[in-house]
């Protein structure tokens, strides 16, 4: 339905009042007016009446009729009425206007039957002689008592109509005046009423478009000032509430998105209805787009799907774990608590999940560790004890024997020594670099890197491999020289140890940033299968375990290597094509404070 | 979509999007995998098949269920036959990613084969194709769908590649020859995957405008895959 328009409410209203009024007031007026002039015209011609009463009472008594109607006829032009005599027969004997002879009998007519009676009246009504509107009065002729004839006097009433009609129009002339007027003023009242109204109006549209620091101008009405106030603290209120609820919210977000676990909270019908950073980094959602969607909708991974759906339908608190496959796998612990309201209905979930995966893989390496060690120790004990135990049994008397045995005895003896060792230096390194006991000072590199070829000199003579060196003498890093060597010989006797003969082996160092050194030892030898090189720097991994071992391997050495370059603020890497030869880089800073500081 | 609309099918939706994940689970452990000649992710690979086929067989049932009822309104009868499609394209992914798994499983026992770097590259990029495929299932993108109908080509040219580089191979080491055979099913295998995820993206696109879009598909592979 259309809505009208206040104006037209106030001004047909107003219309209809004025409308009834004036109908009202122009009915009243016009007849009471109409009756003022009429009963003056009735008195007037009664009163003419009576004053000819006399004089032709006198002619009719005299009974001279021909003088009577010349008299009236006379009269009648001056007075300028009507005068007519009538008999009580109802016989008209004289007339001013016509031949009484002509005339009809007129006993019949209203006036004439009331004086018959002997009452003055008038009536009012078409006079067939004067061919308008006419007003008769007529008094009985009385002669001693009885009654001899009527007189009758007789005037248009056009002039009293005629005035009724003028004043009629007039009001009417007026009424449509006043009916503009009332339109215009209608217009202005309403314009008054409806502009603050309107005015407020805006004003709520505002509050309601969110811009609660607007306020509403306060108008002079009492009503809408009233509206306007309360309004205006609505706003206010609203405005609190809301930097309140915000305040929370922002708390509560910082909250969430500084957890380091992930936490997702869904409805009871498995839709996301929060997740911080975290999880949305961890299940690689982007987390403005997935609220109000499904688990099913926002993650492809069923151990969560399940988790989730399980979850929600346990009453308790529940715990799992969920494998997430990207590019690597990755583990997550996930507990599910049921979030309830008051009541104890329970109104959805909050899921945390924590990555576990670096913890399962140092759980892993333990292990591995572990087993390795003790694998390791193991094997050259087994054989010492093999061949000290043969000898025991007599093997001993034979001296060719035993000395092969013994000879045999103190290699794994070595063997032993060596792995110790390497354990124990890989202890010292880790012990001291933790309680930052290691001396770091600005040495050379060169001398560094020269230190550390002439140890593998040697074995790389035999095998007829060349080592290249390239290293400007002023470079300089922060070091402590011996450990900086004995990682350098490791990765140095590694590259002579893993090549065929007659191959070169290139060391260099280069300034690469302003605080990093890189020391660089690239081989031509075997090469490293991409599967192996994340856990290359773990203790004990080795890729091929017999040539390690039978060159004498631990499988420490790029360990230690590790654990030195940590120890000097530094990192170690590696690049290794099979069959092409690999590249292994350690990069350490060059004096303190920033740079090469990205320890892995 | 209409409210009532969204919720009859909802249920079926929802076992989609279960198997949407069982099988890109599939697919990414796959080439894990063969990245990282990893035969324990393999076998994990074969042994989850049995439960694509089971939802496989649910989701087939539910849809008969539902466009048997005559009542079904004609926008759910569209999304309906594109759930049955995709269920089935996705049924497919599930079986070729266990051809995959064994043949991570043979090339294993070649200790020495350096697999080429190429065929990592192409299932990497057919992983794309199928990701992507899942994820404008997943949200209705038409958009996201015609994206990867175009990527078809670039991995249509990498498998293509791919063999030029294994029968290089196979000429210069006669002896690999075996070897280089598994690799070669490997990678078609991959480049099926690529053809399956242009399909599910073929039938978003159908369920958003309900308009069959399959443009010129020459090869046999692209035929059969289309037909299943
Ligand atoms: N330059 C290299 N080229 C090829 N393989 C290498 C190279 N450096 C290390 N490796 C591989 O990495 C493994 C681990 O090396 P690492 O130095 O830790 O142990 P190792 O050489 O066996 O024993 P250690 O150095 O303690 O005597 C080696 O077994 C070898 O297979
Ligand atoms: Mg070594």
């Amino acid at each position: 339905m259309k809505k009208k328009r206040l104006f037209w409410q106030l001004y047909t209203s107003n219309f209809l009042i004025i409308f009834l009024a004036l109908f009202a007031f122009t009915f009243l007026i016009s007849g009471s007016f109409k009756n003022i002039l009429f009963s003056q015209v009735s008195d007037d011609l009664k009163s003419r009446a009576q004053l000819l009463h006399e004089e032709i009472l006198h002619f009719v008594r005299s009974d001279h009729a021909n003088d009577l109607d010349a008299y009236c006829v006379d009269l009648g032009r001056r007075s300028s009425t009507r005068i007519t005599v009538i008999l009580p027969d109802g016989t008209v004997i004289a007339d001013s206007e016509r031949d009484p002879e002509s005339m009809d009998n007129h006993r019949r007519r209203p006036e004439i039957r009331k004086a018959m009676d002997g009452q003055v009246s008038t009536s009012t009504r078409f006079s067939a002689t004067l061919q308008q509107n006419t007003m008769y009065a007529a008094i009985p002729l009385l002669d001693r008592g009885s009654i001899i004839g009527v007189l009758r006097t007789a005037v248009p009433v056009r002039e009293a109509e005629e005035s009724v009609e003028a004043l009629q129009w007039q009001i009417v002339l007026g009424g449509l005046i006043i009916t503009l007027l009332a339109g215009l003023i209608s217009l202005v009242i309403s314009r008054r009423i409806t502009r603050p109204i309107q005015r407020l109006k805006d004003g709520a549209a505002r509050f309601a478009g969110g811009d609660l620091d607007f306020r509403l101008p306060v108008p002079n009405s009492e009503e809408l000032s009233d509206l306007a106030n309360v309004m205006n603290t609505m706003a206010t209120q609203l405005q609190d509430r809301i930097s309140i609820i915000t305040q929370q919210h922002t708390q509560q977000d910082a909250l969430l998105s500084s957890m380091m676990e992930g936490v997702i909270a869904f409805d009871t019908d498995e839709r996301l209805i929060n997740i911080n950073r975290s999880a949305a980094q961890l299940l690689k959602v982007d987390a403005e787009k997935v609220l109000g969607r499904s688990i099913q909708e926002v993650v492809r991974n069923v151990g969560l799907q399940r988790f989730v759906e399980d979850a929600l339908a346990s009453d308790t608190a529940t715990e799992g774990y969920v494998t997430l496959v990207n590019d690597r796998e990755r583990f997550l612990q996930v507990h599910g608590s049921i979030l309830k309201e008051m009541g104890g209905q329970p109104i959805g979930l909050v899921v945390v999940l924590n990555d576990v995966t670096e913890l399962r893989a140092l759980e892993n390496v333990r292990r591995d560790f572990v087993a390795n060690v003790s694998h390791e120790l193991k094997t050259p004990i087994t054989s010492i004890k093999g061949f000290v135990e043969t000898l025991l049994d007599g093997a001993i008397s034979d001296r060719e024997d035993a000395v092969r045995f013994l000879g045999i005895v103190s290699k794994q003896a070595d063997r032993l020594n060596a792995i110790i060792e390497d354990l124990l230096s890989l202890s010292r390194i880790e012990q001291s670099s933790d309680a930052e006991e290691i001396v770091l000072a600005s040495s050379s590199v060169y001398d560094a890197l020269h230190a550390a070829i002439q140890v593998c000199q040697h074995d790389a003579d035999m095998k007829h491999i060349r080592i290249h060196l390239n290293c400007e003498s002023e470079i300089t890093a922060l070091m402590n020289p011996p450990l900086l060597e004995q990682a350098l010989v490791n990765l140095i006797s590694n590259a002579v140890k893993y090549s065929e003969e007659g191959k070169n082996v290139w060391v260099s160092a280069a300034q690469s940033k302003q605080n990093e050194v890189r020391l660089e030892i690239r081989d031509e030898g075997y090469g490293i299968e991409a599967e192996h090189l994340p856990r290359l720097f773990e203790r004990f991994y080795r890729i091929d375990k017999a040539r390690s071992r039978k060159l004498g391997g631990t499988g420490l050495g790029l360990a230690i290597v590790k654990h030195i370059a940590q120890a000097h603020h530094g990192n170690v890497d590696v690049t290794s094509t099979p069959g092409e030869g690999s590249t292994f880089t350690v990069t350490l800073p060059v004096n303190r404070g920033g740079g090469g500081e990205d320890v892995a | 979509m209409t409210e009532r609309h969204i919720s009859e099918t909802q249920p079926l939706r929802k076992s989609l999007l279960r198997l949407c994940a069982l099988v890109e689970e599939n697919a990414r452990r796959c080439v894990l995998a063969i990245r990282t000649r990893d035969r324990e992710g393999a076998q994990r690979v074969i042994d989850a098949d049995h439960e694509i086929d089971a939802l496989e067989i649910a989701i087939e049932e539910h849809c008969e269920e539902m466009l048997q009822r005559n009542t079904l309104p004609a926008e759910d009868v569209r999304l309906v036959i594109g759930f049955l499609r995709i269920n089935a394209d996705l049924e497919r992914v599930g079986d070729l990613s266990t051809n995959i798994a064994r043949g991570v499983l043979a090339i294993g026992q070649y200790e020495q084969l350096v697999l080429p770097a190429e065929i990592v590259e192409l299932a990497e990029g057919t992983l794309t194709m199928l990701t992507k495929s899942l994820d404008a299932f997943m949200h209705m993108d038409t958009e996201g769908a015609r994206t990867v109908c175009q990527m078809d080509g670039e991995v249509d040219d990498m498998y293509r590649s791919m063999i030029g580089v294994v029968r290089d191979r196979i000429m210069a080491e006669p002896a690999m020859t075996e070897r280089l055979l598994h690799v070669l099913s490997l990678a078609r295998a991959m480049e099926r995957i690529a053809d399956y995820a242009t399909n599910i993206s073929e039938n978003v696109v159908y369920m958003n405008e309900g308009r069959i879009v399959r443009h010129g598909r020459m090869h046999s592979h692209g035929a059969e895959a289309t037909d299943s």
